[in-house]
């Protein structure tokens, strides 16, 4: 069933030409060299540690890697991370 | 810079949080609309900075979390505020100051025009003189439409006038009609016919025309005023007789040879300035009318600029304050006179750009006849200077009763 509707929405937002972050809702990352972050679309933080960052997303966890890392401003809707990263990675 | 306003405005304070389940509290700042500012992670505990509104409502969250929060910092206007309550003279000043910056908001304090070629900024600044707009007027004196029309009347070459105000300036944007030479063409041309007179008396050099009567001859000579080309031309009978009269726009090439008078003359004796050297500044302030300066000038003779800043809070608010600085550059007059071959070389420069005048008129010179005279304190040119040109224009046709 799930599996039906991700195909429904999938085909919905090709032939609406709709953005596919608002049918999905999957996070948007925007980096800005490897000093700065843009997350929107999450649900919350899970962990936060001056290396790592692990936020919740819809469909899975981002996991934020780097040294120094500071979130300039965490409101519902979007967060900016400071730092120098490392790596971004994806967890199911 | 400017998201950073509101947030000092509102107040702010920098928070420890010491807690066991950190991630839930920020969870629950978040998700109950608390935005989280600068969070920073220290090991043991974490800092932040929450709007003041806000901190009164983590209370809770806090309970939920077991954590403990301690405040670092106090920043923003309502704790300045709290801080200074006893300086009472400062806040007096900060209130006159701003009643000041409200009382000046209630004037123009600077006129811009935009968009004048053919018109000087000081012709527009003089007519509005005369309809009282200068700078000091109350805005709500000014009615920014009468202005614009009053400026299209008085202007007939501008053709559309804008006018608004703009902080503490009034903006009169304009558009000029840069071809009004058609007009004057469209003009003539609403003449249903006309004839080709002289402008001026000479000799007819050369004629070909291409519509309406020829009245003289290559070689004739003619006086100004003179009908050269008829408008009026005569449709004859078989008996030779005038059946009517038809009346077209004369067309026509006419060259006539004709002689300007020349005649210039200048004083041998001129003064030469000698500057001394001694430039000096002094700074000025001046508000509205009053100014205050350290500007003395003892010289006889002295060269003084001026220059002038208004100043601004923004490039659209004018106050009625304006620094600057006064240079005065001193120099003595010394009387001297041209000799006859520098006083020769003037003359002819002068008559080689009234020559090229001429030509640029679309005039040929065919010869000059021009002598320079000298007397004990004047250099005098006189003579004429021959030219073909075409010097005719257009009149209306004087027209006949028809037979």
């Amino acid at each position: 069933m799930r599996k039906i509707t991700a195909i429904w929405r999938k085909s919905l937002a090709e032939s609406l030409k709709l953005p596919k972050d608002l049918i999905f809702q999957d996070a948007v990352i925007t980096l800005t060299g490897d000093t700065e972050i843009l997350v929107e679309n999450y649900r919350g933080i899970l962990e936060y540690s001056q290396c790592h960052i692990l936020v919740q997303a819809n469909r899975s966890r981002i996991r934020i890697q780097g040294e120094h890392l500071e979130i300039l401003y965490y409101t519902n809707d979007e967060m900016k991370i400071c730092g120098k990263f490392s790596a971004v990675s994806y967890e199911r | 810079m400017i998201e950073k306003i509101p947030k000092y405005v509102r107040g702010y304070v920098r928070i420890r949080l010491e807690s066991p389940m950190p991630e839930r509290f920020l969870s629950l700042c978040v998700h109950n609309q608390i935005p989280v500012r600068n969070l920073k992670n220290n090991g043991m505990y974490y800092e932040m900075e929450i709007s003041v509104k806000d901190f009164f409502r983590i209370n809770t969250f806090r309970r939920k979390t077991q954590s403990r929060i301690f405040l670092l910092e106090k920043h923003g206007l309502p704790f300045f505020f709290h801080r200074n309550k006893k300086r009472k003279a400062f806040f007096l000043g900060f209130l006159i100051c701003l009643s000041l910056l409200y009382l000046c908001s209630l004037f123009i304090w600077d006129i811009r025009l935009e968009g004048n070629h053919y018109n000087s900024d000081d012709t527009i600044w003089e007519m509005l003189e005369t309809m009282h707009v200068t700078d000091g007027v109350p805005k709500k004196n000014l009615d920014c439409q009468q202005i614009a029309s009053n400026i299209r009347e008085a202007f007939p070459n501008i053709v559309w006038v804008s006018a608004k105000i703009e902080g503490t300036c009034l903006v009169l944007e304009m558009k000029e009609n840069e071809d009004s030479y058609i007009e004057k063409e469209e003009n003539e041309t609403s003449l249903d016919s006309w004839d080709l007179t002289a402008k001026k008396d000479g000799k007819i050099v050369n004629i070909i025309t291409r519509q309406g009567m020829p009245k003289v001859e290559k070689g004739q000579e003619c006086k100004k005023g003179d009908i050269l080309v008829s408008g009026e031309v005569e449709i004859l009978n078989n008996d030779a007789q005038v059946q009517r009269y038809e009346y077209v726009k004369s067309d026509a090439d006419i060259f006539i040879e004709t002689e300007y008078a020349y005649y210039h003359e200048f004083s041998l004796k001129y003064t030469e300035k000698e500057y001394l050297g001694e430039n000096k500044s002094y700074p000025f302030l001046r508000f509205l009318n009053y100014e205050i300066t350290l500007y003395r000038n003892t010289h006889e003779h002295a060269e003084i600029y001026c220059q002038e800043h208004q100043l601004s809070l923004t490039p659209s608010f004018k106050l009625p304050v304006s620094y600057g600085s006064i240079t005065i550059n001193p120099y003595t007059e010394i009387s001297k006179a041209y000799t006859q071959e520098e006083a020769i070389g003037i003359e002819q420069n002068k008559i080689q750009t009234f020559m090229e005048n001429l030509i640029s008129t679309g005039a040929e010179i065919t010869g000059k006849n021009i002598s320079i005279t000298f007397d004990q304190t004047t250099c005098r040119a006189m003579g004429s200077i021959q030219v073909i040109e075409s010097c005719v224009e257009k009149t209306p046709v004087h027209k006949s009763v028809q037979p």
